[in-house]
């Protein structure tokens, strides 16, 4: 059920038109399962099944993400689980992430599920995102907040620049 | 930073800048969007967020937070909702909002952020951060309000006078002239401006058209008031959140200047639209909803905001103890300052029970009624006088003004009491046709051009002339261009002996009699 769960929140979040359609009046209760059915993919589970028709009955299809968010939050809480974003600008190896991985779980006594994903926009370093914590150690990042600083620290200095 | 930068000096800066810049990793606290709508977004995460805490997106775009649910954030946008999708991350600040403030402010446009919007580039100077939302000074901290604010205005300055740190309302239906009395009496200013005795002024634009805006800095720009005013804008097409911080950022102008000891004049153009913009977003962010579908809050919305224009005590040991400093300012604070008020209300028809301006009303100290009818009439400012009132009263008069114009008020109830009866017909006794002549002549004097303010002198000098009796050979048709002559002969012959002492609040026996006799040789012209 948290593997639906998951999969249907990732799916609401990259095609928003799954949303839409569900609060659209017009289109009938079968044809919004049918929509959830196809968002979750195969291996539906037939208690999370019950749930979503529940939810589109009572026409509490905006509501989705946020139940869906709640449920994936107290599912992790419970089972002792932490998942883990990382972001990097370029992949990272398979060793380096179990090892990664074992030194979070002795710190934290929590099992680690850690996701590697790759945006080359961070330029480098990376960012490390669990529950609702963020390390933020891109270059790009370093580089937005040395700008930052330098515009709001010295406006003057600024303004004899753009003189120049 | 040294306030003169050579240009062979900039590397240096840049160099050194970079070399003390904050480089360690930071724990952020962050969430994600579930919702966005309207401008307002609700976010699932950021557990340890407070309420008015500003968070920031990846994009940039900063929001602050308005709503603490269960399992949820809501906050209202400062900018487009167009640049947030569901998904996104968000991040606390650990900051409230606040608006840049500093002397650079002086004669620029700004948005509520603090960022220019007249094109004459970046603000310059140093720049302190006042928060948009802090509580008003204490009992402590205050003193009566006893030192005038010239509007310039005579129906104003002599029966419905307003003080520094006091809160005045301006209230009437559309196009009554509630703008130009705000923007007669920031002109006004120019004068103790170049005295050395400024009043800084911040007009406060909220949902008002941009070429409106436009217009009205152009007329205080060719009056000279920009040289010490800001004028703070959210037009009609800015999100209710920026029109709904809007008068919160003039106000944190105005106490940067209150809190370093001088005198401040914020007008608020105009609340009901400020009240409109708040309805919308608590409606947005699932807030129950009272009366006419405002918040519950309403009126803490405006007294909060209105109770932060004060005058504050002169000790400055007492005024640096004040609540809620920033720390940076603290250093700075002096005592003795003002910050007043004008916050203005557009009512329906002329319906001064409804909801909201019932409201402010009760929170200001006076209102001024703008009637329709007298506009139509040709009597401007239209002021209702006899609904009209100051809660300061003659505290913030000069003694002169006070002398003089004392028993205006009084007069002009008794001259519309029995004027109502002459509509009925019939002859009347002299006394009365006397008080009704009185009455329709001072009524016209009352009667004043637009952006042309009149300085406390020659408002006394010629109320003088209409509380005296001095008009009763005028015509009425010809009583302002006796007042033209009037002042005119007063600054050829006795500038010095008349017009100076009355601008400082002194009149005597012999000044009288200059004015009398400067009203009779005038009126000799005009004899019916």
């Amino acid at each position: 059920m948290f593997e639906n769960a998951t999969t249907l929140l990732s799916n609401l979040g990259k095609y928003p038109a799954i949303k839409e359609a569900l609060s659209n009046p017009v289109l009938p209760l079968d044809k919004k399962k049918e929509l959830i059915h196809a968002a979750i993919g195969f291996r539906l589970d037939e208690v999370f099944s019950n749930f979503i028709q529940l939810i589109i009955r009572n026409k509490r299809g905006e509501m989705l993400s946020s139940i869906l968010l709640n449920y994936q939050h107290l599912y992790l809480q419970e089972h002792g689980i932490v998942e883990v974003e990382l972001i990097t600008a370029v992949p990272i190896d398979e060793t380096t992430m179990k090892r990664m991985t074992s030194r979070i779980e002795d710190r934290t006594h929590r099992k680690i599920l850690m996701q590697n994903l790759v945006k080359l926009e961070i330029i480098g370093g990376y960012i490390m995102t669990w529950d609702t914590y963020r390390y933020d150690a891109s270059v790009n990042s370093s580089l937005r907040r040395i700008k930052n600083d330098l515009f709001e620290k010295n406006e003057q200095l600024i303004g004899v620049c753009l003189k120049i | 930073m040294s306030e003169n930068i050579k240009v062979s000096e900039i590397s240096d800066v840049i160099l050194d800048l970079l070399d003390n810049m904050e480089t360690d990793l930071l724990l952020e606290e962050v969430g994600k969007v579930i919702q966005v709508s309207d401008g307002v977004v609700r976010i699932f995460g950021l557990k340890n967020a407070e309420s008015n805490e500003l968070l920031e997106f990846d994009n940039g775009i900063k929001a602050i937070v308005m709503n603490l649910e269960e399992d949820n954030v809501g906050a209202v946008l400062l900018g487009s909702s167009e640049q947030i999708k569901e998904g996104d991350t968000a991040k606390r600040t650990g900051q409230i909002a606040s608006i840049p403030v500093g002397e650079g402010l002086i004669g620029r446009v700004i948005s509520p952020l603090g960022e220019p919007l007249d094109g004459q580039g970046i603000i310059t100077g140093e720049r302190i951060p006042m928060h948009l939302e802090r509580k008003a000074p204490g009992v402590i901290f205050r003193q009566p309000v006893k030192e005038p604010l010239q509007t310039g205005l005579k129906a104003i300055d002599s029966m419905i006078p307003i003080g520094r740190g006091q809160r005045e309302l301006i209230i009437g239906d559309c196009q009554t002239g509630k703008t130009s009395i705000a923007i007669d009496t920031i002109i006004n200013q120019r004068k103790g401006y170049e005295n050395g005795d400024p009043v800084y002024c911040i007009y406060v634009a909220i949902g008002q058209k941009a070429s409106t805006v436009a217009s009205l800095v152009d007329t205080l720009r060719e009056k000279g008031a920009m040289d010490y005013t800001t004028v703070v804008m959210s037009t009609s097409a800015d999100p209710a959140a920026i029109q709904y911080f809007a008068p919160f950022a003039g106000a944190a102008i105005g106490e940067y200047f209150r809190d370093t000891g001088r005198h401040a004049l914020v007008v608020y153009d105009d609340l009901s639209k400020q009240a409109v913009a708040y309805r919308e977003v608590s409606l947005i962010l699932h807030r129950p909803s009272g009366r006419e579908a405002y918040s519950g809050d309403i009126f803490y919305l405006h007294s909060r905001l209105l109770e932060r224009a004060a005058k504050i005590i002169n000790q400055d040991d007492i005024a640096r103890q004040m609540n809620d400093l920033p720390e940076v300012l603290k250093d700075r604070v002096k005592g003795g300052g003002s910050l007043t008020a004008l916050p203005m209300i557009e009512t329906q028809a002329g319906d001064i029970s409804a909801y909201i301006p019932t409201n402010v009303i009760s929170i200001t100290d006076g209102q001024i009624f703008l009637d329709t009818d007298l506009f139509n009439q040709g009597v401007r400012p239209a002021i209702n006088i006899g609904i009209s009132v100051s809660r300061v009263g003659g505290n913030a008069q000069v003694p002169a003004m006070k002398k003089v114009a004392g028993t205006l008020k009084i007069e002009q109830a008794q001259y519309r009491e029995l004027e109502a009866f002459t509509r009925f017909g019939g002859e009347m006794d002299a006394v009365t046709e006397q008080v009704i002549d009185k009455g329709r002549k001072n009524t016209r004097l009352l009667i004043q051009g637009q952006y042309q303010p009149l300085s406390v002198g020659e408002q006394i000098a010629i109320l003088y002339c209409g509380t005296h009796g001095l008009l009763r050979y005028v015509l009425i048709e010809k009583v302002s261009e006796f007042e033209t002559l009037f002042l005119e002969e007063l600054h050829i012959h006795a500038a010095d002996t008349v017009l100076a002492p009355l601008d400082k609040g002194i009149i005597n026996p012999e000044i009288e009699a200059i004015l009398e006799k400067t009203a009779v040789t005038v009126s000799q012209q005009y004899k019916q």
